[in-house]
């Protein structure tokens, strides 16, 4: 097997960018100009392939499909280690590093014919965007705004594929994230956390508040989710469900449905830090602070059972002593973001140090929630979008600080 | 120079006159929980007032920033917990009753309060799009400056 760790896979694409998003093999880019292009990234990857057929492997799964990889049972990579010759070509295509760079998604859409002509023109420049269940969402200080997608998505790159722009909500919201139970929550800063219904669009007076705490930042776990804040106490919260039926399949079983807070436990408590950063995935709640990175298995924390073994742990990698300003956990690892540089801790240990160079980030995106880009970092500077994916044999397998959807914690 | 008493006058193009008073406890050496102090001088503080957004259209408060290269300059301090942090947007408000129309400001947190935010416009076509796109997403999104 091939010495290196990991592949460094990259796109890079110059142009004024403000955030990115990647959805259902498109690639959704705003503009500093306030709009949205939305480029056809499957068509877009599989011309590079074409002409980069040596590679075909690594850039379908670094670019189009992580699922492979990352998302299913492992059972792939258990027929890859049965059979050590496939096993080391396999892992000698994923683990080749290949940089592609673009002036402008104008000069990727001449030589492939990839970027719709239609933009979503915004009347403002949102705090945060996501997209998931055919809608895009954003919010800013002037609400809630949301853009459902035409049932059928044109294969003709010269029609719309969006419905008008409906505005949700006029409270102000600096970020939005998933949830369970058919809920998007929402970050009001000093207004605490609001939920959002997903199956009742359209009426403002079902956004509820469910937090009266200081909320930056929300980080979604399964059920429950990690109420961060970047100048109070940061909270997991533990939600309960009361379902109308049994089965709870129709609309309207749905909206019986009551989700409500069952416990709130204060983490900077928990683990003994004022200034902390946190933030969580499935089994664990994870903090930053002075340097150090530790983690608590959450339902401890819930249980508020400080005696368990497997409660807390202290990982052996060394941090800058300064803060931090995001952070999240992938499934190729830990995703840390500083002022100058963003670190990679690998899930077999390993670090990675991105630096800026002089360079602003403006924004930076993971997505965990999709099935075939969960290995891709978008790093979002002023005059260009740096597109990574992460892949390895030593990440995909051994998971530190990693998450995987069968096994919980990884020793 | 501005005047060394407390409080300062303006008249704008338009011929309206305002009154801004430098209220102590913002010019103090160290913040207190609820209130921030300003660390510019008062000469600046005063400038960033009357070229505050949307001072002249009759609005009861307005925001500025101190933007020097395309990035918010700390204007303050204040308290986060047991900590200081330093402040980057300027708060203006209007406390005037029919006889004086009486301003005073001091810099707000824009990782906090809700209610001490500025408006779409303010980032739009104000002093926030003069700002360069990190610092215009960490203002909007509350992330540290």
């Amino acid at each position: 097997m091939s010495d290196k760790l990991y592949s460094s896979w990259l796109i890079k694409i110059g142009g004024n960018f403000f955030d990115s998003f990647i959805y259902s093999g498109k690639l959704y880019l705003l503009t500093l100009d306030k709009k949205i292009k939305c480029l056809h990234w499957d068509r877009f990857i599989n011309s590079i392939i074409k002409e980069n057929k040596d590679y075909a492997v690594g850039l379908h799964m670094s670019f189009l499909d992580s699922s492979a990889l990352y998302r299913i049972d492992g059972k792939f990579l258990t027929l890859l280690s049965s059979d050590k010759d496939i096993g080391e070509a396999f892992y000698k295509k994923i683990l080749a590093s290949l940089h592609f760079k673009f002036e402008s998604i104008e000069e990727i859409n001449t030589k492939y014919q990839c970027l719709y002509n239609k933009t979503i023109d915004l009347e403002t420049l949102p705090a945060d965007m996501l997209i998931y269940q055919k809608n895009i969402f954003l919010c800013s200080e002037s609400g809630l705004t949301r853009i459902p997608f035409k049932n059928r998505f044109p294969s003709n790159l010269s029609n719309r594929f969006w419905s008008e722009i409906i505005k949700v909500s006029n409270k102000p919201f600096v970020q939005i994230s998933s949830a369970s139970y058919g809920y998007l929550l929402l970050s009001s800063l000093s207004d605490g956390v609001y939920q959002y219904p997903l199956w009742d669009y359209g009426e403002g007076q079902k956004l509820r508040k469910i937090l009266p705490y200081h909320c930056s930042y929300v980080t979604r776990d399964y059920n429950d989710f990690l109420s961060g804040s970047y100048v109070d106490k940061a909270y997991l919260i533990k939600r309960k469900v009361e379902f109308a039926d049994e089965y709870d399949r129709t609309e309207e079983e749905r909206r019986k449905r009551k989700v409500s807070i069952e416990r709130r436990i204060p983490l900077n408590e928990w683990f003994s830090v004022e200034n902390g950063f946190f933030f969580s995935q499935n089994y664990l709640v994870y903090c930053i602070a002075n340097g150090h990175i530790y983690s608590f298995n959450k339902k401890a924390v819930l249980a508020n059972d400080r005696n368990r073994q497997d409660s807390i742990r202290h990982y052996e990698v060394s941090l800058p002593n300064k803060p931090v300003l995001e952070a999240r956990v992938e499934v190729f690892g830990v995703v840390i973001e500083y002022d100058d540089c963003m670190i990679i801790l690998f899930a077999d240990g390993h670090k990675k140090e991105i630096l800026f160079n002089g360079r602003k980030l403006t924004s930076w995106r993971t997505f965990p929630e999709s099935r075939n880009y969960l290995n891709q970092l978008h790093l979002i500077f002023e005059n260009e979008i740096e597109i990574h994916s992460f892949n390895g044999p030593a990440i995909m397998v051994r998971r530190e600080f990693g998450f995987d959807y069968k096994l919980g914690i990884f020793e | 120079m501005i005047n060394p008493s407390n409080t300062c006058s303006y008249t704008s193009a338009n011929g309206k006159k305002y009154s801004y008073c430098f209220i102590p406890y913002h010019h103090y050496a160290c913040p207190t929980d609820n209130k921030s102090v300003w660390t510019i001088h008062r000469d600046e503080e005063f400038g960033l007032f009357t070229t505050s957004f949307d001072l002249l259209s009759g609005a009861s408060s307005t925001f500025n920033l101190l933007i020097d290269n395309y990035e918010a300059q700390p204007v303050g301090k204040g308290k986060a917990g047991s900590s200081e942090i330093k402040l980057f947007l300027c708060y203006f408000i209007n406390k005037s009753d029919s006889e004086n129309i009486e301003w005073h400001g001091y810099p707000v947190n824009h990782m906090d309060q809700n209610r001490e935010r500025p408006s779409s416009d303010f980032y739009d076509v104000g002093p926030g799009s003069k700002l360069c796109p990190r610092d215009l997403k960490r203002l909007k999104r509350g992330k540290p400056l």
